[in-house]
């Protein structure tokens, strides 16, 4: 049973490494969405694109954020990446990605 | 006929240790409880994801839904409804009381795991968030 059994246990300790490394992503991607309905709040209340950028990056501090102003609407577009753990990160990542719309209430 | 195969089963078995073999149906084992508990968590993240997306939904609408709700409710609910959609929501509820806009807002899970468990139990549960937003 020993050669086998430790042969196996290899296998499930990468394979439970890979769903530990999951959760994170998970996480991540959460905090990503928060992040960019947090932006889109501030964005409503008709303050400035640097307010907005600020406050995406207080809660994801190396997200990429895209801010589209139009007419009456702010969209905030939230990218991170997140790379494979150690040696593994040259084999790429994932792109984590969430978008909020807020309309933007008109000066009085 | 089932005493000779028997028999022969058994000295067979006599060469071999007692638990041999017992690793791989271990291993086999563990693994289908991983691969459940991986569809499990795929389904609990498409829930998680589209309860978020219905909470920035219900909040974004019902800001965007307070500065018209001192004109008309029909004007905070339609602010509201076009909000709500953009950000990847449904709007359920809508209703101004004393200018206070009150929204209810679902998302469905978009998951590919959660379509096909959809189509297969015949719905999934959609998250469902409530906001309110006013002017004073």
């Amino acid at each position: 049973m020993t050669v086998e059994a430790a042969f196996a246990m290899l296998g499930l300790i990468a394979v439970v490494a890979a769903l530990a490394w999951c959760l994170a992503v998970i996480g991540a991607q959460l905090a990503v969405g928060e992040a960019a309905r947090a932006a889109a709040r501030v964005a409503a209340r008709g303050e400035a694109s640097e307010a907005v950028g600020d406050e995406a990056h207080r809660l994801v501090p190396d997200a990429v954020v895209h801010i589209r102003v139009d007419t009456d609407h702010v969209v905030v577009h939230l990218q991170r990446t997140v790379t494979l753990p150690g040696a593994f990160a040259r084999w790429g990542g994932i792109d984590l990605r969430a978008e909020a719309v807020a309309l933007v209430e008109a000066p009085s | 006929m089932s005493g000779v195969s028997e028999r022969l089963t058994e000295r067979r078995l006599r060469h071999l240790p007692r638990d041999a073999g017992a690793a791989a149906v271990l291993t086999l084992l563990l693994g289908g409880v991983l691969v459940l508990v991986v569809l499990a968590g795929a389904a609990l993240t498409d829930l998680l994801a589209a309860r978020q997306r219905a909470a920035a939904a219900a909040d974004l609408g019902a800001l965007a839904g307070a500065p018209a709700a001192q004109r008309s409710a029909d004007d905070a609910c339609r602010s509201a409804a076009w909000v709500v959609r953009t950000n990847g929501a449904t709007l359920r509820r809508c209703d101004v009381v004393d200018g206070d806009v009150r929204i209810t807002v679902s998302a469905a899970p978009r998951g590919s795991f959660s379509r096909w468990l959809g189509s297969v139990l015949g719905s999934v549960p959609e998250p469902t968030v409530s906001s309110h937003a006013g002017m004073r």
